[in-house]
């Protein structure tokens, strides 16, 4: 087909710089307008994918934004609110300037970014086995929290099954309504490499890791049951976020975001993403994935709950999105 | 200073059409950064030249036209290993990308529908490939796919919605 030919060429062409099928792409337009039609298409509707996932890229971390500031309880200064009232004021100037006639303003909706993907030990669960640590971690790089294991699955990789729900710090009976398992992750790498108080950029971090649910004896009980990746940003030291959890969020926290999305035994393994703003105070991330039952009660089996491929990645963005051109 | 009316309806329809520019742009360029510049020089340009548009007529034909000078320009001070299209493809091409470009706003809408029939790795793919600007090695190497696998999924999600996108504009025109 000659649609998925030309998207071969242009992938080895702008992937490879492969000089052998870039002169075969421009002969083939050069030759066929039919090509030159659908290449066309192609790139108009590339550009239209580009922009559509940059709003949905603004909307999301506006949304975490709205979410952030009505999940903090405490008053700090409303740093996260800045991407909104950027783009607010960045309109508010297109507006005056273009009607005073001195310029050209245009927001640019997706300025360079920088990725780095920030270490977490044991993201794949490839290297460990058996039970996961119970408590909560009180170092870096170490998996920790309510009951859990790591199995081989039938194609030989590993994972995290999470078993109970459970209270981390309390008695095993206390009523619980999740089975999360946590990380601390160090970012003062991340503050030195990037400079993370340097108000021309902002930082997002984005925690991502697969679900799986199958099927389970238990399932009917767990009609509600969901997966939740969790970000919580400190500024303190690693081994006081377990001594004072949770009160320790209230206190020390700086920083929150969570997606949670409901599974059904038997769905396809389903790819979870929370992302929030990186606060320029904060030292210590605490990364969770968690199974969630809903609802408060003594701690319950959960049956074929899965997770695997934990990533923790951090993009660097310029923080306003405007041009201006005189 | 109060702008004239003119001025105002040159400010408008820059506004409203500004991405279908980028989308010619991008279509005559097939790279994302160098589009982005030369929308800017563009958009410039047009300013610059406001006064020669007359309100009453189209506002997209004539920025074409301009934005093709500025590609041309932009193209000759390129090195040849850094562009897709060699210039006479550029202009061969002309017709086409002018007519797929001024279809922006419908094309985007279908693929607005057609994105929603994706699933959440799929989503997540595009996302990283296109908002993050990762490349597909790193993607491979981030989820332990290899290159090939990663290379496939991407191209037959452009299959998926370069039909779904047709079929929406045949469905709904």
């Amino acid at each position: 087909m000659i649609e998925e030919h030309l998207l071969n060429l242009l992938q080895q062409v702008r992937d490879d710089s492969n000089n052998a099928a870039r002169t075969e792409l421009n002969e083939l337009l050069r030759k066929d307008p039919e090509a030159r039609t659908i290449m066309s298409r192609m790139l108009v509707d590339e550009q239209a994918l580009v922009s559509y996932l940059r709003d949905e890229s603004i909307v999301s971390i506006l949304d975490a934004e709205r979410e952030d500031a009505t999940s903090r309880p405490t008053t700090r200064p409303a740093m996260r609110r800045m991407a909104f009232q950027q783009i607010a004021a960045a309109m508010v100037v297109g507006v005056i300037v273009g009607l005073l006639g001195a310029g050209v303003v245009w927001a640019v909706n997706s300025p360079q970014s920088q990725i780095r993907t920030l270490h977490i030990v044991n993201g794949d669960f490839e290297t460990m086995s058996g039970p996961v640590e119970g408590g909560f971690p009180s170092y870096f790089g170490m998996w920790g929290g309510n009951p859990a294991e790591v199995i081989e699955g039938s194609d030989g990789s590993r994972m995290l099954r999470f078993l109970k729900t459970g209270n981390v710090n309390g008695d095993s009976d206390d009523p619980a309504s999740n089975c999360s398992v946590f990380q601390l992750v160090d970012l003062s790498f991340l503050r030195q490499q990037w400079n993370t108080a340097d108000p021309g950029s902002q930082v997002t971090l984005k925690l991502t890791a697969r679900f799986h649910r199958e099927v389970a004896p238990t399932d009917d009980e767990l009609p509600k049951l969901a997966g939740s990746c969790r970000i919580y940003l400190f500024n303190t030291k690693p081994e006081a976020i377990g001594e004072g959890w949770p009160q320790v969020i209230r206190e020390e926290g700086v920083g929150f975001s969570k997606k949670e999305i409901k599974i059904m035994p038997g769905d396809e393994p389903t790819m979870i993403t929370a992302s929030c703003l990186l606060e320029s105070e904060a030292t210590v991330a605490l990364i969770v994935v968690a199974a969630s039952a809903k609802y408060r009660a003594v701690p319950i089996e959960l049956g074929g709950y899965f997770v695997d491929d934990v990533q923790f990645t951090a993009i660097r963005q310029p923080t306003l999105p405007v041009h201006y051109v005189k | 200073m109060t702008p004239s009316q003119d001025d105002t309806r040159f400010i408008e329809a820059l506004t409203r059409h500004q991405a279908a520019l980028e989308a010619f742009c991008h279509a005559n360029l097939a790279n994302r950064e160098d589009a982005r510049e030369v929308l800017q020089a563009t958009c410039v340009k047009l300013w610059q030249k406001a006064a020669d548009w007359n309100p009453d007529t189209e506002f997209l034909p004539w920025a074409f036209t301009v934005a093709r000078f500025t590609i041309l320009s932009h193209y000759r001070d390129q090195k040849r290993d850094r562009l897709v299209f060699d210039e006479d493809v550029i202009k061969a091409m002309a017709d086409e990308v002018e007519e797929a470009a001024t279809a922006f706003d419908t094309r985007r809408e279908a693929l607005a529908k057609c994105m929603k029939k994706l699933d959440q790795r799929q989503r997540g793919l595009l996302h990283d490939h296109y908002t993050v600007s990762q490349s597909l090695r790193e993607i491979a190497k981030a989820s332990g796919r290899s290159l090939s696998a990663v290379k496939m999924s991407l191209l037959r999600i452009r299959q998926q919605l370069s039909a779904c996108i047709e079929r929406e504009i045949r469905t709904n025109p």
